[in-house]
């Protein structure tokens, strides 16, 4: 994999990641999250979103549970594990470190 | 709004235990985005069109993106393969991050099964069944066809064969000239050699072929096989440089072909276009210590030039047809009777000494070549690929 999809792959498993922290959700719950979280700039289609979901399960960063509420259809919500928070840490940490090591060479700023 | 039918048409069949969850997810998923776009303002024919076009238009690509994602490979190979593709250095994992590993993998297998009792069951039952199957199948081989060898004290018959040179092959064929020096060394009650051979009998004017054996004289002795009516090679039709043209019949033969002629003995045959005289008839049953055997004749190894010769350009090499004299030419498979008392087991320690010495004396042939001594019922030569002539 060239190392842009690789940023890119790394980038959609980080937002994925905090969708979960605070709560367990749905796979439309997380693409919805991160939709208005980015104001519309990041998007998760469905052929890249149920696959990264199930990658990230078989590498036990999620567990997905279905769920079932009384008058509706069951659902599979994902939760992160202790796996998963402890990558969510790394990951943020390196992507910290980046984008202080892009914007002091590239001079972009990011809004407060 | 249910996608569930929509989701299932569109997908190309998965070929894993948790398509029904997948196809309830993206439909669940679908729904989701009709209900958003119906709270936008949408009609419902816009809002159904709206969330299908969410749908991968390329559905063999997904399913396949699917299906590997659901099978990933576990998380520290997919890193080593991520990292070889990106030409970064790979570091070796310890020990024990396979281990892990290994366990994550479990793990995720027994709790997939767990939550598919129904798929669990039909697994488990059908290796159950496959498992018992092979075990009746093989005892039945084993029973029949195996321990019922017609064959006197079966249980001290052993077969024995040469390694080869590298100790690759445990159980490759034999020379006549180790066959002799492993016979006069005494270890075995007695040693024999058997190897088949294409014999085509002329019945008037009509050509058949049929399988044959060359066998050493003392072959169904080794194997206590009674020959009757009629009697055993003789030891002047045995010995190498003998003409005697003789042969012995199988007992179904005698039966199929003869119409059991009580007056076969002393019958002149045709075979390979020469006369045979028939001295004997084996037992009803016997065939071959080799499992899938049925040779019809047996001719003593004497008879080697003209019932077994070399190919062309080997008799070309050697300047005659004789194999008997070669020891580097291995083509012979191997019995023995084991001494009283003895079992494979300790008889192989002083086989492999006779191994030895002749690895010292004639390097160029034997060097590295050891003899494998095991029952006959549980020999590999009751494979008939095993039968081969090395060289010739």
């Amino acid at each position: 994999m060239a190392p842009q999809n690789e940023l890119k792959r790394g980038s959609a498993e980080l937002m994925i990641l905090a969708a979960l922290e605070a709560r367990s959700r749905h796979g439309y719950e997380i693409a919805k999250l991160i939709d208005d979280r980015s104001g519309g700039v990041l998007r998760f289609h469905v052929a890249s979103l149920y696959p990264m979901l199930y990658r990230m399960e078989r590498r036990e960063w999620i567990e997905g549970k279905w769920v079932e509420k009384a008058g509706q259809r069951r659902r599979r919500y994902y939760t992160l594990t202790r796996e998963g928070r402890k990558v969510l840490g790394e990951q943020r940490a390196s992507w910290q470190e980046l984008l202080v090591a892009l914007q002091r060479v590239t001079g972009i700023s990011t809004p407060e | 709004m249910d996608f569930k039918a929509y989701v299932r048409n569109h997908l190309p069949p998965l070929v894993i235990t948790r398509e029904p969850e997948i196809v309830d997810e993206l439909a669940q998923h679908l729904s989701d985005l009709y209900a958003e776009g119906r709270s936008l303002g949408l009609e419902h024919d816009a809002a159904i069109a709206r969330a299908v076009a969410a749908l991968p238009k390329h559905a063999d690509d997904f399913a396949r993106s699917l299906e590997s994602a659901s099978r990933a490979l576990p998380a520290l190979i997919a890193d080593r393969w991520r990292a070889k593709d990106d030409g970064l250095p790979l570091e070796r994992p310890a020990r024990w991050a396979a281990l892990a590993d290994l366990r994550r993998d479990a793990r995720y297998a027994v709790r997939m099964l767990a939550r598919t009792p129904g798929f669990t069951f039909v697994v488990i039952l059908t290796l159950a069944l496959g498992i018992g199957a092979n075990a009746v199948i093989f005892s039945a081989v084993d029973a029949v066809l195996l321990r019922s060898a017609p064959v006197a004290d079966a249980e001290d018959v052993v077969s024995v064969y040469t390694t080869s040179s590298t100790g690759g092959d445990q159980f490759s064929t034999s020379s006549f000239p180790d066959y002799a020096d492993l016979r006069s060394a005494g270890v075995f009650r007695d040693v024999a050699v058997f190897a088949s051979i294409p014999l085509i009998l002329d019945s008037g004017g009509v050509n058949e072929a049929l399988p044959g054996e060359l066998v050493s004289g003392n072959y169904f002795d080794v194997l206590g096989v009674r020959i009757a009516p009629g009697r055993n090679f003789s030891t002047e039709e045995d010995r190498p440089g003998s003409r005697q043209r003789v042969v012995i019949l199988s007992h179904a033969t005698w039966q199929r072909r003869f119409n059991g002629d009580p007056s076969i003995v002393g019958r002149t045959l045709s075979l390979n276009g020469q006369s045979y005289m028939v001295v004997g008839v084996t037992p009803e049953g016997f065939t071959s210590p080799l499992l899938g055997r049925a040779p019809e004749m047996w001719a003593p190894s004497a008879l080697q030039p003209e019932l077994r010769p070399p190919s062309a350009g080997l008799r070309r090499s050697l300047g005659h047809s004789n194999l008997l004299d070669q020891r580097g030419l291995r083509w012979l498979n191997m019995v023995a009777r084991l001494q009283p008392g003895s079992t494979p087991g300790n008889t192989s320690g002083v086989v492999n000494s006779i191994a030895e010495r002749l690895q010292r004396t004639y390097p160029d042939s034997n060097r590295g070549r050891r003899f494998t001594v095991v029952p006959i019922g549980e020999a590999p030569a009751c494979v008939p690929r095993r039968v081969r002539c090395s060289g010739c």
